[in-house]
């Protein structure tokens, strides 16, 4: 069930004020801002092409609320009698997924306590039968509460982003005055157009949320993972090619560790399984676990063979579970990152890590149509990434990553083993590249973009 | 406002749906009021100023005798007039009246006239209608054309935008007049964005437009209109071409706003405050006042001119603006002889005698005062000063003493509005903080300590109780027939309110018509006796030494020189900077975020640019209110001039040139 109440909002009426995100921080902070409100601007330069107009958004508390599905914590709840989504600090492990999933921007980061924390629809007002301090607060009514609309909340070039999650969100239509819509006042584009000389509009925009700078340890996570998979895998079906327990023990343990620090409580880090049902985030974190577990018992079985050979021949049995939970990783992971609204739309990507798996694995075992057919699907999508442009790879990446690729296809014949490690570097790049452009978009990202492509002639 | 206290703290403030006007939230700086409140900025106890120019803590006692021992030896020394008493517009309340009470008692003052704010429009208003009034802010939605004039309302009286909304929804048409595309211009049908300072000769030229196509209301013109041949005479030479090389608008802007004023009906202009702060200003806003004379829009529903309603400012004896005149004859206790535009000068300037201690209240005329440098060496030149403030402005940093200022939520009050039509209760809501006294006990203090009349005393302020208050006020209030507890109920409407002003057509002018002709503004004023425009005293010349006109306007972030220093509003607006057209920008080589000098001869500010296309070319802004501490007090720039009526302070003449530092 979602909230029965919804936001609604006027962009006609909106100027600006912030009074919403200060009556949030005067009840909900002791006058401090929470931070949970956020008004973001169109054209604040106010270009004449372009009105200048304002988003004030908070959450809102929708009927499908992926923060609290994609949450691996279990951190989230709705609440029975208002409905609002609701987050609990004492269970957040600060892993900030929900931030990247929320389309809406709505769950924010708190530095100092390491965890997250958003907008509770003042929940014990509404349940008083109260509004929000926001709405109450508005002075030109643009903010009010009201009844949920049964449509997506849309309005051009606001940013908004219709991906049928229900918002307890309503945006009232642009009035007709005598321009349409998106018009700014008529003197001034006249101005622009006899002038001429103002350049195209541009919208600032806030770095990505997601800096390569702060993730490189999921980077190692991810690449280091998949590889790892690929390797015992052939290890299963030629076990000259098993890796070294140490190795993999070593390698798969110091990636699960160092992915704990980009957690705000790493000390929570174990509720990560707790939300395996809906969220892919909490599976990885499972399957990951299970499968460098499981890996690890089965690579030590020979060294155990002397002494208890027959817990040595049960460990030896793990090896087939832990390559399934390792493919199911790669999956795992791929679900992780498939459900952030990204800049680009375009579902699948050349880093993703199934793919990379299953390429690697190809080379690790030398069966050259699976890494040839893998190869293949990798280089295409890195064709589409370099085409697609603003969104996409830099095209010297490209040329790199395909190359390293095409090295290890070359190598394969010779020694699987630099065969994979060049995939390994070629993907690892890619990688980097995929957490550079992954975003996740925002309303101000969205109003950015599509700034941008209305100054495109 | 509602207001909500939890263990001794302001925790919350929200709207009032008992006023009309204002049925929803408060605006930001309502809000903010629950940091400023309780900030820990905040002086609580008397301040000393040490040799070494810094302040340290002192107790009331020996602050009262500081200040009583130089008012002895300086009343003395020049007589009491040597004392400059200075008010500005901060806490406002009925109780404030007892300042210049105090004065009188210990034997007279120096105060200034005219204002800051707005006097120039409302002695236009004044003359043209006889009185500042106009139709209650609802009646807007029952507007078809409404002309902001000049005024950014979604920032500076954002409550008056949902009635704005309301008019547009029913199907009204929105002019925006303007030289910056502001927030208010967002939502208008047409922005016109002329060259600051020209308002009087568009509107002098769309005159020649309505007469020259029978867009007047000849009805209303025969009956209640005085001096319309010859102002139809006189505007003739004010033709489009002309008007359009003046304010720099395309000819076809100007037919299609005269087009729009000619036919839409009920029209009302909201003029602001911001364009009656030329040297031309007077005569601008009685050319812009013709407008509704001529088209028959007063004393209606939905048509008039928004500027001032002094229906609730029924307490002063004489209204607003005459009592900013200097009163003739003067009195001989009180001098009232320094004019408010030119406050720094004419301190310089004041003889037999000299002054030399001042005491301000409710007031930091040293940023906010035209001249920011005289105004500084007018208080420096003096031998004492004291300041009653909430916070270290740049005011209170050059006093000798600084005593601590109540805040609106420690003494009741009663008070009125500029706008709306209500009278309000602001009753006593916080104990102040154990080292602050409301002015009224201040005063009690220092009479006792002067040895004054304790009778007299007793007369002329209320006693500290919360009762004693009461009384004083009902005492006030009784003539107008209100009570306290029906202030207390909620908001009461002004005995002077009306709904449509002027209606039935009375004007309260010498003819009982609008004036359009004014022998009073000749003989008062020295303008000609109908609307005329010339140039600004000061404006920017192409190719000159300063060729970009500075506007300085207020931001929704600010109330002037207050607010700027809560951390609520840093939030929004944490540093000044100077606004500039990216075509004014290309031509000094200044790209965004670069580190510029904007200068005149009389002073020089040092700011990050903002690339704002909004902006007129020619002209660059800067948002007014900015303390010297913080680098960017506007009126560094601004000359003390004033305005051809009203003496109100024409700081808005002011050129400057833009340089990369």
């Amino acid at each position: 069930m979602g909230a029965r109440h919804a936001f609604v909002f006027a962009p006609d009426r909106c100027t600006g004020c912030e009074a919403c995100r200060v009556a949030c921080g005067i009840e909900n902070a002791a006058g401090l801002d929470t931070g949970w409100r956020t008004i973001t601007t169109l054209n604040p330069s106010r270009h004449p092409a372009l009105p200048t107009r304002h988003l004030s958004l908070a959450c809102n508390h929708c009927e499908t609320p992926v923060c609290a599905l994609g949450c691996p914590a279990n951190a989230y709840h709705r609440d029975a009698v208002t409905g609002a989504v609701l987050l609990e600090p004492d269970q957040c492990i600060g892993c900030r997924y929900c931030s990247w999933l929320c389309p809406y921007d709505a769950p924010k980061f708190d530095a100092g306590a390491g965890v997250m924390t958003k907008c509770t629809f003042c929940s014990p007002r509404l349940a008083a039968g109260g509004q929000p301090a926001c709405t109450q607060a508005c002075p030109t009514g643009a903010l009010s509460l009201g009844e949920r609309a049964t449509c997506e909340p849309h309005h051009p070039l606001l940013g908004l982003d219709a991906r049928g999650l229900g918002p307890a969100l309503r945006v009232v239509d642009p009035r007709q005055r005598s321009q349409p819509g998106v018009v700014p006042p008529a003197l001034a584009i006249d101005a622009w157009l006899a002038g001429g000389d103002e350049g195209a509009p541009t919208q600032p925009v806030a770095p990505p949320k997601i800096q390569l700078r702060s993730e490189w340890t999921l980077v190692l996570f991810t690449v280091v993972l998949p590889a790892l998979v690929a390797w015992l895998g052939a290890g299963l079906a030629l076990p000259d090619r098993a890796p070294e327990p140490v190795a993999f023990l070593g390698a798969g343990g110091l990636v699960m560790a160092l992915s704990t620090l980009h957690l705000g409580r790493p000390s929570r880090a174990w509720r990560a399984i707790l939300n395996w049902r809906t969220s892919w985030l909490s599976r990885e974190a499972l399957l990951a676990g299970a499968f460098v577990g499981l890996g690890g018992t089965a690579l030590l079985a020979p060294h155990l063979a002397h002494r208890w050979p027959e817990l040595a021949a049960l460990a030896a049995g793990a090896g087939p579970f832990a390559f399934v939970a390792g493919l199911g990783l790669a999956v795992a992971i791929d679900g992780v990152y498939a459900a952030i609204p990204r800049r680009d739309r375009f579902p699948f990507h050349s880093a993703d890590a199934a793919l990379a798996t299953l390429l690697q694995l190809g080379l690790a075992l030398g069966v050259g149509t699976v890494a040839w057919t893998a190869s293949a699907v990798t280089l295409a999508l890195l064709v589409v990434r370099v085409r697609r442009g603003r969104f996409g790879l830099h095209p010297t990446v490209a040329v790199v990553r395909g190359g390293l690729l095409l090295a290890a296809l070359a190598v394969a014949g010779r020694g699987w083993s630099w065969a994979l490690l060049l995939a390994v570097a070629s993907q690892a790049l890619d990688r980097c590249a995929f957490y550079v452009e992954l975003g996740p978009t925002t309303p101000a990202s969205r109003m950015a973009d599509e700034v941008d492509r209305f100054g495109r002639p | 406002m509602r207001v909500t206290v939890e263990g001794g703290r302001l925790v919350r403030i929200e709207g009032v749906p008992e006023n009309r006007a204002t049925p929803e939230g408060p605006c930001l700086k309502g809000l903010a009021y629950v940091e400023r409140a309780h900030s820990p900025q905040r002086i609580v106890e008397p301040l000393r100023r040490q040799p070494d120019g810094s302040f340290a803590p002192t107790s009331w006692d020996e602050a009262i005798e500081t200040i009583a021992v130089q008012l002895e030896r300086l009343r003395t020394a020049h007589g009491p007039q040597t004392v400059l008493y200075y008010t500005g517009s901060g806490t406002k309340g009925l109780l404030n009246g007892c300042g210049m009470a105090f004065w009188r008692l210990f034997g007279g003052c120096t105060t200034t006239y005219g204002d800051l704010c707005w006097p120039a429009g409302l002695e236009a208003t004044r003359l043209t209608l006889g009185a500042n009034t106009h139709n209650a802010p609802w009646d807007l939605e029952r507007a078809r054309l409404i002309v902001l004039w000049g005024k950014n309302a979604a920032e500076t009286n954002v409550h008056q935008m949902p009635h704005v909304d309301r008019a547009q929804a029913a199907g009204a048409r929105v002019v925006v007049i303007d030289p910056r595309r502001t927030e208010t211009a967002e939502r208008a049908d047409l922005l016109a964005q002329l060259r600051p300072g020209t308002d009087g000769a568009l509107a002098l030229g769309l005159g020649h437009l309505l007469v020259r196509d029978g867009h007047v209301d000849q009805a209303f013109i025969e009956r209640h209109v005085k001096g319309f041949a010859e102002y139809a005479s006189a505007v003739g030479e004010w033709t489009p071409e002309r008007v359009a090389a003046i304010t720099e608008l395309p000819v076809a802007t100007i037919e299609a706003l005269a087009q729009l004023l000619g036919t839409v009906k009920p029209m009302t202009i909201v003029p602001g405050f911001g364009m009656q702060r030329f040297t031309n200003s007077g005569q601008s806003m009685r050319a812009m006042l013709a407008l509704c004379a001529i088209t028959g829009n007063l004393g209606r529903p939905g048509a008039g001119w928004m500027y001032a309603n002094l229906q609730t400012q029924v307490f002063s004896p004489v209204k607003d603006p005459i009592d900013c005149y200097p009163p003739k004859p003067a009195d001989g206790i009180v001098r009232v002889s320094l004019s408010t535009a030119r406050l720094g000068r004419d301190m310089l300037a004041t003889a037999d005698p000299p002054l030399t201690f001042a005491w301000v209240e409710r007031g930091n005329p040293i940023p906010q005062n035209p001249e920011t440098t005289k105004v500084i060496e007018g208080f420096r030149r003096l031998e004492f000063r004291v300041v009653v403030e909430e916070f270290l402005t740049d005011t209170a940093r050059e006093a000798d003493v600084v005593l601590p200022a109540k805040n609106l939520f420690e003494q009741t009050d009663v008070i009125g509005a500029y706008w709306h039509p209500y009278l309000q209760l602001r009753p006593k809501v916080l104990e102040p903080p154990p080292g602050v006294k409301p002015e009224t006990e201040i005063y009690r203090a220092l009479g006792h300590r002067l040895g004054l009349d304790d009778g007299e005393l007793a007369a002329a302020l209320p006693g500290p109780s919360e009762a004693s208050i009461e009384d004083w006020l009902s005492a006030k209030l009784a003539p107008l027939g209100i009570s306290l507890d029906q202030l207390r109920a909620g908001p009461v409407l002004s005995p002077e309110f009306e709904e449509v002003a002027f209606a039935g057509d009375r004007f309260p002018t010498p003819s009982g018509q609008v004036e359009l002709w004014s022998d009073e503004a000749r003989a008062r004023w020295g303008v000609p006796e109908l609307p005329s425009w010339q140039e600004p005293g000061e404006r920017p010349e192409r190719g000159g030494r300063f060729p970009l006109h500075i506007l300085t306007p207020n931001t929704k972030n600010r109330i002037h020189s207050q607010f700027g220093n809560l951390d609520t509003i840093r939030r929004m607006a944490p540093a000044p900077f100077v606004a500039i057209h990216p075509v004014d920008a290309r031509a000094r080589a200044v790209r965004e975020g670069d580190l510029v000098r904007v200068f005149n001869d009389r002073g020089e500010l040092r700011l990050p640019v903002r690339f704002d296309h909004g902006l007129k070319p020619g002209c660059v802004a800067i948002t007014n209110g900015f303390w010297l501490t913080e680098g960017a007090a506007v009126n560094l720039l601004s000359q003390g001039r004033e305005t051809d009526m009203g003496h109100g302070a024409a700081f808005h003449d002011n050129a400057v040139q833009v340089e990369r530092a």
